[in-house]
């Protein structure tokens, strides 16, 4: 029992660490990414009027 | 078992926190609104225009995937497993980094251009198995769904103290109606940006309620008190004397690994949506963290309710027996997690939380609203009309949909009775569909001579998964069995029946020679 305490503890503390630089990385990432998503749609309609 | 059983409890949950929940749900419904005016085709409306990079992509499957529902069956597994559940969360999170690094079934799927998976039966199999698969997927989500209202109530519940169950009904149906109004608009895109503002509150959240959880019970005290209450099958898995064992562990290697980031459409459809086949690796490589944390954080959090409730006095009579053992109550236990945040989180910062999770309920049904709309118009009744719906019909028809779909989860989460664990509940009503679907998938991409009625029988075994509910196993008298063992049969019959029919029913290519045959 003593092994299964010490891995749960320890994958729990190394999955908050890396979970909380992926949080930050992923929320300054993606709020580029919004503004690319958004004029890449908007331009795609300006090439294809038609495809409505 | 009434709301009003936990009338009794106190929670910190107070005006600032309504006022703060109310500004948080319009501001996401008032984007869902905004982004309404970027949809002009059912590209858009179901995939984004495929124009999804690395960072919006790994927050949308995240923020969609790490939902209220998510929250609630996971910390109940947590309350009733103890650490030892901590292994259907690495099982994800090992799987999906497999599947990234690989690129095993989604790779091939995002080569072949589509939107859903029965799309990809057509192209692989026949028109008819499309039909077939798109009905089965969306009934087995349909279903698998239809408790999520019951444990957004709860929750509401729990959190705010609310035991009035006709205010707490209301409340449901408010949300319900906010979430559809703004998928129903506003497509793929609303659910992209509102699962990215819910992945930052809703990930900042939990890692602070874990670090105050800690603080007020103590590592120590956390786990001593898991091992008297629980014993070694709270922390060993592999233990048969607690709820999990070497067939769950084997069940949940399928299910929470491949299944949920590979078969699953709601988690399939964003790797549809992604720009490239190099964006599909780096989303799921990134996104094992994702799915490791989505149910190992939330589990923690229930075994930390786990602790609070039994060593408070109000509450320990209400979860426990007088032995001090857990009551069989799965109604019951999933209350344990919004009673215990209700209690040690200071207001303010309860009201934040409670408004990313309540978000998180809704990210979570715009997606499944969407998916399931999107499987019904685009794989059945499309092909059903030959092709010849117009793209306004299309999302004419996928609104309705979603509207009805509205309509069934309001009946059908008052009226089902839970019987099991809700994350024991969400894999049965998803084997119907899923158990079928991999073998499809599976042999269907790596196997040359899988043939259509190979794929017809896999789909139908599929339906055998439903005899692991509770209410219908207990009508059979299989109540012996468990679910996890009734899953594995399935998936080992599903599998079985697609060799088996494709060895004696074989496709031939139009020169008559047996092979695969794509459209």
């Amino acid at each position: 029992m003593t092994f299964w305490i010490t891995f749960w503890g320890l994958l729990l503390v190394v999955s908050l660490a890396i979970f909380a630089v992926v949080t930050v990385a992923v929320a300054i990432g993606g709020f580029s990414d919004i503004k690319a998503l958004l004029s890449s749609i908007e331009s795609q309609h300006r090439d294809n009027p038609t495809d409505q | 078992m009434s709301v009003d059983m936990l009338a009794g409890v106190e929670t910190n949950f107070g005006n600032v926190d309504w006022v703060i929940v109310a500004i948080y749900l319009a501001g996401t419904v008032a984007i869902g609104l905004y982004v309404n005016r970027f949809i002009h085709n059912m590209s858009d409306y179901v995939v984004a225009g495929r124009s999804l990079k690395p960072h919006l992509a790994v927050a949308t499957m995240i923020g969609g995937e790490l939902g209220l529902v998510t929250v609630m069956y996971s910390a109940q597994k947590g309350f009733t497993g103890g650490f030892a559940a901590f292994h259907i969360g690495l099982i994800a999170g090992i799987v999906t980094l497999i599947v990234g690094l690989t690129g095993f079934i989604v790779v091939p799927l995002r080569e072949m251009g589509v939107m859903t998976i029965p799309e990809f039966y057509e192209k692989r199999f026949s028109r008819g198995v499309r039909i077939s698969g798109g009905l089965l997927l969306a009934f087995s989500g349909i279903l698998n769904m239809g408790l999520f209202l019951k444990a957004g109530a709860i929750f509401v519940a729990g959190l705010t103290g609310i035991t009035d169950p006709t205010y707490v009904s209301v409340i449901m149906t408010v949300m319900l109606i906010l979430v559809l109004a703004y998928t129903i608009l506003g497509g793929m895109v609303s659910v992209v940006i509102t699962d990215y503002i819910q992945f930052i509150i809703l990930s900042i959240g939990i890692i602070v309620t874990c670090a105050i959880s800690v603080n007020v019970l103590g590592w120590g005290n956390i786990v001593e008190t898991v091992k008297s209450i629980h014993g070694e099958p709270g922390f060993n898995p592999l233990h048969e004397g607690g709820g999990f064992g070497p067939a769950y562990v084997v069940w949940m290697i399928f299910t929470a690994g491949i299944v949920s980031c590979a078969v699953w459409q709601t988690s399939v459809i964003r790797a549809c949506a992604a720009e490239s086949t190099e964006v599909v690796r780096k989303l799921y490589t990134w996104s094992s963290i994702g799915f490791l944390i989505r149910f190992m954080i939330p589990q923690f959090l229930g075994i930390c309710a786990l602790v609070y409730l039994y060593q408070n006095d109000t509450t320990r009579s209400m979860f426990f027996t007088e032995s001090g053992a857990l009551v069989q109550d799965a109604d019951l236990t999933l209350r344990a997690l919004p009673t215990f945040l209700s209690q040690i989180l200071p207001a303010g910062l309860i009201g934040l939380i409670g408004a990313g999770l309540l978000a998180a309920f809704m990210s979570t049904h715009d997606s499944y609203l969407l998916c399931w709309a999107s499987v019904l118009t685009h794989d059945v009744i499309g092909p059903v009309a030959g092709g010849r719906l117009s793209t306004k019909a299309q999302l004419a028809i996928s609104r309705l949909f979603i509207f009805l779909i509205g309509a069934f989860l309001l009946i059908w989460g008052l009226w089902y009775e839970l019987g099991q664990d809700l994350w024991d509940y969400m894999l049965v009503s998803g084997a119907i569909y899923f158990t079928g679907a991999f073998a499809l998938l599976l042999m269907g991409l790596y196997w040359k001579r899988a043939s259509t009625v190979g794929a017809y029988l896999a789909l139908v075994s599929g339906a055998f998964a439903i005899v692991g509910l509770t209410p219908v196993k207990l009508a059979l008298g299989l109540g012996t069995l468990s679910g996890a063992s009734i899953g594995l049969t399935t998936t080992g019959l599903a599998l079985g029946l697609m060799v088996l029919g494709s060895l004696l029913f074989p496709n031939r290519t139009a020169s008559g020679e047996i092979g695969e045959v794509r459209s």
